[in-house]
């Protein structure tokens, strides 16, 4: 119904079954998330409004719901791909997410702007 | 003493919690449910790997009320429990609708979500075709599929 963004170093073959080879590098991540990610009430990191939830060694956030598109969440994705060579699934359809399929937010604002 | 409950102030953990205690009655509400409404048998569930990847048409640990697999195979989760699931990606009409919709009307809005997107392969596609799906769903739910597939108005204007 939702689509979700997951990264993370999986073993190969269906995404939705399967395992982290590796935890993110959080390093990465945290330096990623404070670039481009607000804050909820509770102060967890949030991307278009979205929170950024971190378990189990990957990184996972909304993407689509609707016609909407979370370009926060894209851009994210995208820059830890870069960064760590992790892989970009949407796990609960059984997809490997493609870069390419990804737009991101370009030149545009994010983080507090970007709620 | 009373005892305090340990309820998590994540909707979304809590609908997955309650998904896992409750996940055998829900695997043969789901199961039935995509039965009644059509669903051939073979695309009746998938691998769930939080649970020994037994083939499920109820998926306890996901949150995304429902997925689909390779072969058209649909799978409701505990997304269909959480009543924020919209929340904040689609405008506050879809939403609250959401969270006000009972669980056999969400349900239906999920299946012929994913029905659709099987069918297209299509995520925007299956937003615009589920809210005029041949599968006999529930007018309530596909009142809920009209409003999602007209949020993006909301959001344009």
């Amino acid at each position: 119904m939702i689509h979700l963004l997951t990264m993370g170093h999986f073993t190969p073959g269906n995404p939705k079954t399967a395992a982290v080879e590796k935890p993110l590098d959080m390093d990465v991540v945290n330096r990623l998330l404070t670039e481009l990610a607000a804050e909820d009430a509770a102060g967890k990191p949030t991307l278009d409004g979205a929170p950024v939830k971190l378990k189990g060694g990957v990184a996972v956030v909304a993407w689509k719901a609707g016609l909407h598109r979370n370009r926060a969440a894209e851009e994210f994705a995208l820059r830890l791909q870069a960064e760590t060579g992790c892989a970009i699934v949407d796990r609960e359809h059984s997809q490997m997410i493609d870069p390419g399929r990804l737009e991101g937010v370009g030149d545009h604002a994010v983080g507090r702007s970007g709620g | 003493m009373k005892r305090k409950l340990d309820v998590p102030e994540d909707p979304a953990e809590h609908a997955a919690r309650f998904s896992i205690d409750w996940r055998d009655r829900m695997e043969a509400h789901a199961r039935r449910r995509l039965r009644e409404l059509g669903i051939p048998e073979d695309q009746i569930g998938a691998l769930d790997e939080s649970f020994g990847h037994r083939e499920a048409a109820f998926h306890p640990r996901e949150e995304t009320g429902g997925g689909i697999s390779p072969g058209r195979r649909i799978n409701l989760n505990s997304g269909v429990f959480n009543p924020d699931l919209l929340r904040p990606m689609l405008g506050e009409e879809a939403a609250s609708m959401w969270e006000r919709l009972p669980l056999r009307h969400r349900m239906d809005a999920v299946i012929a979500h994913e029905y659709e997107e099987g069918k297209s392969g299509d995520h925007e596609r299956a937003v615009i075709d589920a809210a005029s799906t041949e599968l006999p769903i529930s007018e309530r739910a596909r009142e809920m599929l009209q409003a999602i597939a007209g949020d993006v108005k909301e959001r344009s204007r």
